[in-house]
């Protein structure tokens, strides 16, 4: 009689176990899958913080009335073709994250382009104002690779979960798929050179 | 037993990554041995009081070299270390490097509106133009940081819950069932209890011993942050300054 109970426990027992493994990894995932989330919004945020500094960066240049035409155009064309993107953070694909990364990369080429044509004018870098937008601006360049980073972690962090056994086996059944990294970008970090 | 791994993976390449990240020594880590031991300590007490005041961490290290740029270092460092208190990230780090010429700023996420990457390139210039003295120049700093975030209306009260909380997270110290019941989900809570009624029935007096080992609260160790700082984070502002 009582070993009869104690197979019966014991199988009781496996039960909750399968049970408790699906419903663990589930919100296991869920769980993982929330700092993926946070970290791209806070990605997102520098990324706009950037892009609400130009309007008034460009207004600032467009003060000294000899200042390059296609310089100023190639920034708010970057800039709009920067902030046109929308991504649901929760769906991010290789293809959307690498798209989004090239329309960013293309602000930061303008930006550093106006950068580097700046230094030719001597008013425009005394100008108070500007050197305040300059200060703000590489601050925000280094907010960027700060969120960056913090967002690859944090999609490390959820893959390498979702990728164990036996979490990998529901992963799939539940579609959760694998969260796309940002590429170092190579020349990132080069100043475009002008010449004249 | 995966979350062990997960943890110790997690841990093993913080610790490769961070392998040229000096300790703190609390509130002034001066490498570059810049100050003298009373100045050291000076500015120590002005920090410590400072952070009575308003619960800001303000740490100064200073540095004769370190790879990378100032503002990854500093970033890297400021929260390793973790200055600022936890969820408020109030924190200040300045980076000093004499040997550099460099003298970089690295604000918490707390502080960011009060003291902006603009404004604080500005002081740093400023002040540098001033003073080339090494303790001169953060005795300044200090005082223009102060005087912008007094002036900004920063309070420490409505964080004061906050700090609170974290506080009384750490000093209540739960029993195991205790963190069972608020950790675990039911269903392995349910096996838990069905695995130790199984062993009750085999061993009663090992089931029992268990069981009073469950309630009992462990000792609290008094360790809370790395040499006294709260658990700030950091994104990345901040301003440099050429310290030539």
């Amino acid at each position: 009689m009582k070993t009869g109970w104690i197979v019966l426990i014991v199988i009781v027992v496996l039960g909750f176990i399968g049970v408790g493994s699906i419903v663990g990894s589930y919100n296991g995932l869920v769980n993982q899958q929330e700092p993926v989330t946070a970290a791209w919004s806070q990605v997102e945020n520098v990324y706009q913080r950037r892009a609400d500094l130009v309007p008034n960066l460009v207004n600032t240049v467009k003060g000294y009335a000899d200042f390059e035409k296609a310089t100023l155009t190639a920034v708010i064309e970057a800039r709009a073709k920067a902030t046109s993107m929308n991504i649901d953070a929760s769906k991010l694909t290789p293809d959307q994250i690498q798209a989004f990364q090239a329309n960013q990369g293309g602000l930061s080429q303008a930006l550093g382009k106006l950068m580097v044509v700046a230094e030719q004018y001597p008013n425009l870098k005394a100008n108070e104002g500007f050197l305040n937008l300059q200060a703000q601006l590489e601050g925000t360049e280094n907010r960027i690779t700060v969120e960056r980073q913090k967002y690859n972690l944090a999609a490390q962090t959820y893959n390498t979960s979702r990728r164990q056994f036996p979490t990998s086996i529901f992963a799939s059944i539940f579609g959760f798929g694998e969260k796309p990294y940002f590429k170092a970008e190579e020349g990132a970090k080069i100043v475009p050179k002008v010449i004249f | 037993m995966k979350k062990i791994f997960l943890i110790l993976l997690l841990f093993l390449s913080y610790s490769s990554f961070s392998q040229t990240i000096p300790k703190s020594k609390g509130y002034v880590s001066d490498y570059e041995n810049i100050f003298t031991p009373e100045q050291n300590s000076q500015l120590t007490k002005l920090l410590l009081d400072y952070e009575k005041e308003t619960t800001i961490e303000i740490a100064i290290l200073t540095v004769p070299d370190f790879e990378s740029d100032a503002a990854d270092f500093a970033q890297k460092t400021a929260e390793k270390w973790g200055i600022g208190k936890k969820d408020i990230n109030n924190g200040l780090l300045i980076l000093m490097s004499k040997n550099k010429g460099v003298i970089r700023f690295q604000t918490g996420y707390g502080l960011e509106g009060y003291i902006p990457d603009g404004w604080l390139k500005h002081i740093g210039d400023s002040v540098i133009s001033v003073s080339k003295n090494s303790y001169d120049i953060p005795i300044l700093l200090i005082e223009k940081i102060k005087q912008r975030i007094g002036k900004e209306g920063y309070s420490q009260d409505h964080n004061k819950e906050l700090i609170d909380k974290n506080k009384k997270a750490k000093s209540k110290e739960e029993s195991p069932i205790e963190w069972m019941l608020t950790h675990m989900s039911w269903y392995w809570i349910l096996i838990i209890v069905v695995l130790w009624f199984l062993l009750f029935l085999i061993s009663p007096d090992t089931a029992l011993w268990i069981l009073f080992f469950a309630l009992s609260k462990g000792e609290s160790d008094s360790d809370s942050g790395s040499k006294g700082f709260g658990g700030g984070l950091f994104g990345g502002g901040g301003s440099t300054s050429s310290w030539k």
